[in-house]
């Protein structure tokens, strides 16, 4: 055990340097940054937009047409011409109301309003902005049909006639009932559940490279030689240098975790859930109880192990530092298909045979953990970390083969094409 | 008294044979020196008697302990210095030779014995404080070499143990070399340089193209084949 010791605290020097920390740093505090520049973004966001209403017409339909963009968190500016028009439309949105607006409407014919919006960039915020005004004609058709209709018909409600049904929504989960949108809910767990995988994937990424690259220092620096002639079991090596990898990527993991929390909040703007939803969300079952967050964190854990051991078995062809971005590949394309998969479908739907494929890869139990445990199928989350676990096994008996026999030595990265 | 006793051992490699029929012994306190050109199988002998790779065929013990049977043991009775090594760079001299005796001995007391004496043997002093990253060749060859000799071993296995270095450290590892085996410890070396060999070893193995060809001392080589250096018994024994 001793020995054991001494060997995790040299591979936890090697690896906890200060060209392996900075970075760590700098990613959590790059995403703390951002996540303030995106919640100072969605402030500006919500602050009412500039719009500038052309009012040809003057009439109160018109002016109703101003009242409505008010309503609508628009902060409206009125004239009743605009020499600069061309310039104006570069810079802001506008909404022309020709003349004979208020007199079409009147006499019951179709009319039209012209909107210009400013299309400045693609980006999502740019993309929500330039759609502002699309909205803008169906809220007015809706209140002046309600208008029309309560000067035909007064004594009908406008509101049943124009929407004579409606949805009362209800969702079911966990065999239990709340009265809530779906999309409320969606919205709630939603980020979430989308926050694991992307914590697994930045993780497993950076610990897989982290021991294989350890392996490949090894080689690299000569020290292999050295270390397989000491008196040490190579079990020991391989668990140390497991160990000594995990504990880095378990910290890892915490840091990444705050500083995506702190990025996520901002997306929300700071906005609480409202408590209807909570609400709701306990209702039904949809929340994490401490043994949930216990069978997350051995998901989790179990998710990083299996990498580690792939990661390490994969090491052991690395010639040098160089060969490690090709050897970890496959890892990757281990992790990218469950992460593509269970982010864009459900599994359940998805072929047979690409199901099966799915299956047998580790991570897609952990990319799978949340929302089995948001929906309480324990059983599931259990059996596949044990599938992790006896995973795990497999790899590192593997890694202490490799270690035992002369293939460490011999081994050379093109010899996984070339031998027999 | 027989420290390692070699018989018979193969090594292949699919199908390239680097040893075939290799025996020999080392006693305690002798130096034998394996000489042989580039590729001939030396370095594959001394890393399968150091247990990092497997004999094909054959039997290897180290004080009465088989090397793939105990390797564990075995391990616990040799140093190896391979040819090419390194050390990490990331540690200081000291921080290193703390890490190496840790993994030699769990008693605290012998721990520091161990790094007393390599301190003694690099005469690195303040330097060792520094990362091994900002040593010369000569400073990493020698702290390797302390550290190889630091638990007084049974049976000491250098490979190429001067190589790359001036004459001066050259020198200086030698009389070390000297020193050890003075010590008791058995000393398995290869090397391709001659003057070296005929100045350290009390025996000689000339290995061919996997197979050892020519055991003795360097006097007795030299007389049997009529030679004035050992280069010339190297010449004669290769090419023949």
């Amino acid at each position: 055990m001793k020995r054991f010791m001494v060997l995790l605290g040299k591979e936890l020097r090697e690896l906890l340097t200060p060209q392996t920390i900075l970075p760590i740093v700098l990613v959590i505090l790059a995403f703390i940054g951002l996540g303030k520049v995106l919640s100072q973004q969605s402030k500006v966001a919500s602050k009412p937009q500039p719009v500038l209403v052309v009012d040809h017409d003057s009439t109160p339909a018109s002016a109703a047409v101003a009242k409505l963009l008010k309503a609508s968190n628009f902060d409206v500016t009125q004239q009743a011409s605009d020499p600069d028009f061309s310039q104006n439309i570069a810079q802001k949105a506008v909404v022309v109301i020709p003349a004979g607006f208020g007199r079409d409407l009147a006499a019951g014919k179709q009319t039209t309003l012209e909107t210009y919006t400013v299309q400045s960039g693609f980006s999502l915020a740019k993309i929500a902005n330039a759609t502002l005004l699309t909205g803008l004609t169906a809220q007015l058709n809706t209140a002046l049909a309600a208008s029309r209709i309560a000067q035909i018909a007064p004594r009908l409600d406008p509101t049943k006639v124009l929407a004579p049904v409606k949805n009362d929504e209800h969702i079911v989960a966990n065999g239990k009932v709340a009265n809530i949108s779906p999309d409320k809910i969606a919205a709630y767990l939603g980020s979430q559940i989308t926050f694991v995988p992307v914590i697994l994937f930045i993780v497993i990424v950076f610990a897989g490279q982290m021991v294989a690259t350890a392996m490949a220092n090894e080689k690299e620096n000569k020290t292999l030689e050295t270390l397989l002639s000491l008196p040490i079991s190579r079990t020991t090596i391989v668990g140390a240098k497991m160990l000594a990898a995990a504990i880095v990527a378990g910290a890892t993991a915490v840091a990444y975790i705050y500083g995506l929390h702190s990025l996520q909040s901002s997306f929300t703007g700071g906005v609480a859930v409202d408590d209807a939803t909570k609400a709701a969300a306990s209702q039904l079952g949809l929340t994490l109880s401490t043994s949930s967050y216990v069978m997350l964190g051995v998901a989790l854990f179990l998710g990083i192990l299996a990498a580690l051991a792939i990661a390490l078995v994969l090491g052991a062809f690395a010639d040098n530092i160089k060969s490690i971005q090709a050897l970890i590949m496959p890892l990757l394309l281990l992790l990218l298909v469950p992460y593509l998969a269970t982010m864009a479908t459900d599994i359940q739907t998805l072929p047979g045979w690409f199901r099966g494929v799915l299956y047998v890869i580790p991570f897609t139990y952990t990319f799978q953990a949340m929302p089995n445990l948001y929906l309480h199928n324990y059983g599931l989350v259990a059996l596949g970390s044990l599938y992790e676990l006896v995973f795990f096994i497999v790899f590192m008996v593997i890694a202490g083969r490799l270690f035992a026999s002369d293939r460490l030595l011999t081994l050379r990265p093109g010899s996984l094409f070339s031998r027999k | 008294m027989e420290v390692l006793t070699v018989k018979k051992l193969y090594k292949q490699y699919g199908r390239a044979e680097a040893a075939r029929d290799i025996s020999f012994s080392v006693a305690e306190g002798e130096i034998f020196s394996l000489v042989g050109p580039n590729g001939a199988g030396k370095s594959t002998t001394l890393r399968m008697i150091a247990t990092i790779l497997r004999p094909t065929a054959g039997e290897i013990k180290i004080a009465g302990h088989d090397v793939q049977q105990e390797s564990g043991k075995v391990r616990e009775l040799i140093t190896y210095l391979p040819e090419e090594s390194g050390a990490y760079k990331a540690l200081t001299g000291r921080a290193y030779l703390k890490f190496m005796a840790g993994l030699y001995s769990t008693d605290a007391a012998k721990q520091h014995e161990y790094v007393h004496k390599a301190e003694e043997i690099t005469d690195l002093g303040e330097k060792l404080d520094t990362k091994i990253g900002t040593y010369s060749k000569g400073m990493t060859r020698k702290l390797l070499l302390a550290r190889a000799m630091m638990t007084a071993p049974r049976l000491a296995i250098l490979d190429e143990p001067t190589s790359g270095l001036d004459v001066l450290n050259s020198l200086e590892i030698r009389k070390l070399i000297r020193r050890l085996a003075e010590h008791g410890t058995a000393v398995l070396l290869s090397s391709h340089n001659m003057l070296e060999i005929e100045y350290l070893s009390d025996r000689i193995g000339l290995i061919v193209s996997g197979q050892l060809k020519e055991v003795g001392t360097a006097e007795a080589l030299k007389s049997k084949h009529k030679a004035r250096n050992l280069e010339e018994v190297f010449l004669k024994v290769a090419q023949a």
